[in-house]
């Protein structure tokens, strides 16, 4: 294999020709590289905060680490890296972050995840508008991204929120999470997220009794006027549903 | 640049690369660090620390490139699985990384063992007693798809003129003289720019071929 007249053939040589070969190669056959799937490293986060936890406490210990980590990050200055965001979310993790969370304490356990996607405005106006003469904020373009988590401990049952890059929010108003059907025929307020800015945002919310996500497993998070109604507005940023 | 015409890769190598010769113009003694070597040695430093934005950071600069040969290799159903593993192990595992290496080539070079791993539950094949190593014919298939994305990833970093340099001596087939004539940049300049970028890729290439060799990083 070594060229006319070249040196003697060591390791470096190899090597020489190694990289000459894979160029030559690169030059017929371009490589088109893969995105990693969005959240795959709030997951990784995940995990290894789950198990970094467990070692010493339970993992329902954790669900109060992570929200004392949120009502920390609402008092201080907020470090707004996706990281610190990452933090809180502790049980938040794919499938990898589920089995751990089994291992380590059978009495918590995620039953069902969903990305949340930003919903396009076209289908936002409708039956549900709720800005009484009000002039709504301006019209968002979808942005954002999102990732729910519903997890059972007991008879108790909790849905973390975990949103990214979503559209700054307007003095006055606040984003809510709701659970719907796929018509959006009813709507149950599951809670607001801590959330005043287009900062990354994590959250827990104990779901209320009486709401029953299998009959509405749709996830919506809206827009709404601080001290608004139970009704959701028609400004909905992200939507997702939980198998 | 002008229509590649097909040359096979044997032929490359068994003639005088058009100005380009390895064994003179790739030493490592050559040439002074790019910023951009700075800034992966400031990141494998950090990553080798222990501090968790170099491991966001890490993921945000790698993750594509682990993801790519989690899919080339074991699927895109399952790869998002791999490249998981990969940098919780790698995290986990950082004590073993030698910062004066190439970080990229260390998290491909695990992300190769998983994927290997990966493979090899697939297919359910036995693991032989006695040892653990992988499957000869899947490691040399996950080798060589992975220094290819290593080789194609480490020259979409280098800096813009370097790298369009190297594309006109290897993909368009043209001497550094012709670069030289074609480009207005001077002939000393081609050819100290298309050495440094070489001796990148080398070392990557280097990194990732000891990483194959196990070294422990292995979880």
């Amino acid at each position: 294999m070594a060229p006319d007249g070249e040196q003697t053939a060591g390791g470096g040589d190899a090597l020489d020709h190694r990289l000459l070969s894979l160029l030559a190669h690169l030059r017929e056959h371009p490589v088109e590289m893969v995105d990693p799937p969005a959240f795959l490293f709030a997951r990784i986060e995940a995990e290894l905060r789950i198990t970094t936890v467990s070692v010493t406490s339970p993992v329902v210990t954790s669900l109060d680490a992570a929200r004392e980590a949120r009502d920390a990050r609402r008092t201080r200055s907020r470090p707004a890296t996706w990281l610190a965001a990452a933090a809180a979310l502790v049980v938040l993790g794919g499938v990898g972050g589920i089995a751990t969370v089994q291992r380590d304490d059978p009495g918590s356990v995620v039953l069902a995840s969903a990305q949340l996607h930003p919903v396009v405005a076209a289908g936002n106006e409708g039956q549900h508008n709720r800005f009484r003469g009000e002039e709504p904020p301006k019209a968002y373009a979808p942005a954002g991204e999102g990732f729910a988590q519903l997890i059972g401990d007991g008879g108790k049952r909790t849905l973390a929120i975990a949103t990214k890059h979503l559209p700054d929010i307007p003095a006055g108003y606040k984003i809510e999470v709701w659970a719907t059907d796929d018509a959006a025929t009813t709507y149950h307020d599951l809670g607001p997220l801590p959330v005043a800015t287009a900062e990354d945002a994590t959250t827990t919310l104990d779901l209320p009794a009486g709401v029953d996500l299998t009959r509405s497993p749709v996830i919506e998070l809206t827009l709404e006027e601080l001290g608004s109604s139970s009704l959701p507005s028609s400004t909905k940023l992200l939507r997702g549903e939980l198998p | 640049m002008r229509a590649p015409h097909i040359v096979m890769p044997a032929l490359l190598l068994e003639r005088p690369i058009r100005g380009v010769k390895p064994p003179v113009v790739m030493r490592d003694d050559a040439g002074g660090d790019t910023e951009a070597d700075d800034e992966d040695a400031r990141l494998a430093r950090s990553f080798a620390a222990g501090d968790e934005r170099a491991l966001e950071e890490a993921y945000e600069r790698h993750g594509r490139l682990v993801h790519t040969l989690a899919a080339r290799t074991v699927g895109t159903d399952r790869a998002a699985d791999v490249t998981q593993e990969t940098f919780i192990a790698a995290w986990r595992s950082r004590s073993n990384f030698d910062p004066t290496r190439s970080l990229r080539a260390w998290l491909l070079g695990i992300a190769r063992f998983k994927a290997i791993d990966a493979t090899r539950v697939v297919a359910r094949t036995p693991i032989p007693s006695g040892e653990d190593g992988p499957e000869p014919v899947v490691a040399a298939e996950v080798d060589r798809v992975g220094e290819q994305l290593l080789v194609a990833d480490a020259l979409g970093e280098l800096p813009e003129r370097t790298r369009h340099l190297i594309e006109l001596a290897f993909f368009g087939d043209l001497t550094h003289q012709q670069i030289s004539d074609q480009q207005g940049i001077p002939l000393g300049t081609v050819k100290s720019d298309i050495r440094r970028g070489l001796q990148r890729l080398r070392r990557h290439l280097a990194s990732y071929q000891r990483e194959g060799d196990g070294d422990g990083s292995r979880r």
